[in-house]
């Protein structure tokens, strides 16, 4: 886009000494079946460029999505006045320096899901509505599909052009069953960075079919006694526990900001000595979120964050690694156009171990057995290093057998001494993504990607009733 | 900063063009937002960011088929390519036989405190002023702080509704967000902790409360530790109840759930569901507070709601489709998550009144053994189909024999919020001390035995 250069130009010529501009075209397909109903079809689309300068050395940042040169020019002389405003109140802006690249990268797909007819989709939907309905007391299901066309064109002074477009698809099931006046409800969906070849690959009706059976378990289920246990973690969970509980402490713009318990601790033991955790832009088989360039067009390779139960690294954008004196990993992301890069995961995993599962249950006495299906999400408040939160329906442990169901459950510990009670890690390595939700931080949402094998940690607070 | 939004798009312009395609109704939804923000991180700014965008939602109905679009207007053009692909999509979908029609009246409820002009007309000095006044007064507090940062993002948004059966609404409010971060540390101890304070107008001396109170926590938080597993007597702050709530009951309140036997409350109406103590009123038309406004977001005049009075539950929130399918109005709740969103019942201020009210400090005083939870994270994960909280708390105290005794975190409270607050309320705070999360406002509240998940 000529439009994007003009504006670097304009920026320059009135002061700036450095600019990036991101422009971004953003189309999100959403349709809602909620108890055999078409309960929403919608169509986002979202478009426009965001520019940052630096006047010397302060940031200042707009967006608008308002394409015509006098409104565009208006929204630069506007970024260069606000860097102006922060001269002798701000911190100096400095970027590490990288090598500018120019380079165009599409995500695989084969067939455009934005090309398929609206009614072919609403039919595959009100189709696997039914069938989640189909079983006794499955009192109401939700069935959504989501795809995802993002383009975007990165342009900077340095000479960085970089062009990339994303297509994902996905599809979810909500199942909830009532049961003797108590009702609970599971969550399970598939997202891949794929086209619509992925919907037309994908055996639906199983996952449909066991959202709605492991719903029946749960609400059949109790909910286990509150206090700590030795439990494993089924790998959907591994990720989620993973990116809330340390990569959020593992991002550089935290650890800056003083505010992560990992903070000075490069070097360190921070986990045993079977934990290798890795941050990986581009996994094989479009199972995590793709993100070859971060968005200020540094390469996003795969990075390695703890090794062997030591800390090797921080994730970080051009900014934070000139603060902390770091390589950049490639992990500025922003939002959208609208919001300015920050430091965020990609696709953060815990790489395999050499245990089956069977071997990893084997010494466990009494424990949980945790799975994802039903997990809500979780949180960490990455200063104190508390994290929580709520998985799937789960099984108890008894001698090593998988034993009833218990549902309700929420795990909460402290980042430092987690990792450091894993004592087995399975061979079995799974990496999720979602087309329907991401990781919230500072006001923005991002895709993200996370995963690992089957976990075994020997103590987590668990809450029950 | 002079923000003066002003959209030069006829909304019934394109509702015509619309209608021409095919549609029987239409409805078009303009969001117009412009937004400065100023960010410190630690004790020095890094971010001055300015955004601008303007959105089209756009919702139209063939019949009984009905599709919703949303845009962002880079160009005319844009507004033309999503009205035909709506009326496309609408055509395609199969037949919502709930379907009644869009509201037939849109309107204006006499609201006032929605838009702030000090804030429009303030400047990027100024506001950067505020976020280092601020930064200086954790400096100095004490030694032992340090400020994680602070921001202050001020937007004006401009919204304008409009369908093919009544006139066009128009509000301009604001909208005002302040965050600040405080870090505590003493002998390889840390301490960290979180306030944000939302409103409608800018509120300096808010902020400045706001300030000191996360650096009293952080200092506290250097010694806080989790307690043994227990049972026992709880009193959750304002802000934590205000926080389980919107999680926990106020998703249990929508029509929608209820219509879709997602709610527990599902059939419950007028009986006893909350201890006959508590009331709780939606009220969208008490000045300045987050959710306040004239209309909601399809165009229909708010109103206040009691949704549960002494402990029964009195009313449901609707919007225009989940009423039209009981044959009722609207009681005014409908939102959009997003200009694509079809829209669905949320509340605007749920504000929680208690009788016989009693202070927070006697309330800790009349406490033999139990635990003050000031802040939680992880309590949107509370459950509203079947009423499960849980929470990891961040913040709190251990109260015993009447006087706080120690600092606490990293311990979950669980239990069924109905559980909670029917049965097991020992007290319920003032409606000066009521806080905040959001959108839901409530006093603090003492709950006797509830599960504690710790060491």
């Amino acid at each position: 886009m000529e439009l994007l250069e003009k504006i670097v130009d304009y920026s320059l010529n009135l002061g700036a000494d450095y600019v990036d501009v991101r422009f971004e075209e953003k189309h999100y397909e959403k349709i809602t079946v909620d108890n055999g109903v078409l309960k929403e079809y919608s169509i986002t689309k979202a478009s426009g460029l965001g520019v940052r300068v630096l006047v010397d050395g302060f940031m200042g940042f707009t967006s608008t999505n308002n394409l015509s040169w006098g409104n565009v020019r208006n929204a630069i002389q506007k970024a260069i006045e606000l860097a102006k405003a922060l001269k002798n109140k701000g911190r100096r802006f400095e970027l590490y320096p990288v090598k500018a690249v120019r380079d165009k990268r599409k995500s695989p797909y084969k067939i455009n899901p934005f090309d398929i007819e609206p009614g072919e989709k609403v039919k595959l939907l009100l189709d696997l509505n039914k069938l989640a309905l189909a079983k006794e007391d499955i009192r109401s299901a939700i069935t959504g599909y989501g795809a995802l066309y993002d383009h975007k064109i990165y342009v900077s002074s340095e000479g960085a052009h970089i062009e990339l477009d994303t297509v994902m698809t996905g599809i979810l099931q909500v199942s909830i069953a009532c049961w003797s006046g108590k009702m609970e409800r599971v969550v399970d969906s598939k997202s891949r960075i794929a086209g619509y070849e992925f919907i037309k690959e994908t055996e639906w009706d199983d996952m449909v079919n066991e959202a709605s059976s492991l719903a029946l378990e749960a609400v059949k289920a109790s909910t286990p006694p509150p206090g700590t246990y030795t439990v494993i973690l089924a790998p959907e969970v591994v990720g989620l526990l993973l990116h809330e509980a340390f990569g959020h402490a593992s991002e550089g713009d935290i650890v800056d900001a003083g505010a992560s318990v990992l903070a000075g601790k490069i070097g360190e033991k921070v986990a045993s000595e079977l934990v290798t955790v890795v941050d990986e832009g581009v996994v094989e088989g479009g199972k995590g979120y793709y993100h070859p360039y971060d968005d200020e067009g540094v390469p996003k390779g795969k990075t390695v964050i703890v090794e062997n139960g030591v800390l090797k690294t921080f994730l970080t954008s051009r900014y934070i690694a000139r603060r902390l004196d770091l390589e950049p990993t490639g992990n500025g992301r922003a939002q959208d156009y609208a919001h300015t890069p920050i430091v965020r995961q990609t696709n953060y995993y815990i790489m395999p171990g050499d245990m089956k599962l069977e071997e990893l249950l084997e010494d466990v006495k009494y424990g949980l057995y945790v799975t994802g299906k039903g997990a809500m999400g979780g949180e960490v408040n990455t200063g104190t290093g508390t994290f929580t939160f709520s998985v799937g329906v789960s099984r108890v442990i008894r001698n090593g057998e998988l034993c009833e169901y218990v549902r309700g459950v929420s795990l909460s510990g402290s980042i430092l001494e987690t990792l450091k009670y894993i004592d087995g890690v399975g061979k079995d390595l799974v990496i999720r993504t979602n087309v329907f939700g991401g990781c919230g931080k500072g006001g923005q949402r991002v895709h993200v990607g996370h995963g690992g094998p089957h976990v075994r940690v020997k103590k987590i607070v668990v809450g029950g009733r | 900063m002079e923000i003066k939004p002003k959209i030069d798009i006829d909304v019934h312009d394109i509702i015509k063009k619309v209608q021409a395609l095919g549609a029987t109704e239409a409805e078009v939804y303009l969001c117009n937002i412009k937004r400065l923000s100023i960010e410190a991180i630690k004790d020095k700014i890094e971010e001055a960011a300015y955004t601008h965008t303007l959105g089209l939602g756009l919702r139209v109905a063939v019949g009984k088929r009905v599709a919703c679009l949303g845009t962002s207007i880079s160009r005319l053009k844009d507004i033309e390519n999503v009205l035909k692909r709506a009326v496309k999509i609408a055509r395609a979908s199969p037949e919502d036989k709930s379907w009644v029609s869009l509201p037939r009246k849109l309107d204006k409820s006499d609201v006032y405190g929605v838009y702030d002009s000090k804030a429009e007309k303030i400047s990027v000095n100024r506001v950067i002023g505020i976020v280092m006044d601020n930064i200086d007064k954790l400096k100095t507090f004490d030694k032992r702080v340090t400020p994680v940062g602070a921001s202050l993002t001020i937007s004006i948004i401009e919204h304008t509704i409009g369908n093919s059966h009544s006139e066009t609404v128009r509000r301009i409010e604001t909208s005002i967000t302040y965050a600040v971060g405080a870090k505590a540390q003493e002998d390889g101890k840390e301490g960290v902790y979180h306030e944000t304070v939302y409103s409608k107008r800018l509120d300096i001396r808010e902020y400045e409360k706001a300030t000191l109170k996360s650096a009293k926590r952080a200092l506290e938080n250097l010694n806080a530790k989790p307690i043994e597993t227990c049972k026992t007597d709880v009193i959750l702050e304002g802000k934590v109840l205000a926080a389980i709530l919107s999680s926990a009951l106020a998703p249990a309140i929508t029509a929608d759930n209820v219509q879709q036997k997602r709610s527990p409350l599902r059939g419950k109406l007028n009986s006893q569901i909350l201890s006959e103590q508590l009331t709780l009123i939606d009220d969208p038309t008490r000045p300045w507070l987050y959710g306040t406004k004239e209309f909601d977001d399809e165009g229909v005049a708010t109103r206040r709601n009691t949704i549960i009075s002494n402990g029964v539950l009195r009313s449901y929130i609707y919007d225009t489709y989940t009423a039209l399918k009981e044959g009722r109005d609207s009681t005014g709740n409908a939102y959009r998550p997003s200009l694509s969103s079809m829209p669905k019942p949320w509340i605007h201020n749920l504000l929680v009144q208690g009788k016989n009210e009693v202070k927070l400090e006697d309330m800790i005083r009349d406490t033999k053994h139990g635990l003050v939870i000031s802040s939680t994270i992880g309590y949107w994960l509370s459950n509203p189909v079947s009423g499960y909280v849980n929470a990891t708390v961040v913040h709190g105290y251990l109260v015993k024999e009447g006087e706080i005794v120690d600092y606490v975190k990293g311990v979950i409270i669980s239990d069924n919020i109905y559980n909670m607050l029917k049965e097991k309320i020992e007290a319920i705070g003032k409606s000066e001390e009521r806080e905040y999360y959001l959108n839901v406002y409530a006093p603090p509240i003492k709950i006797k035995e509830v599960t504690i998940a710790g060491k």
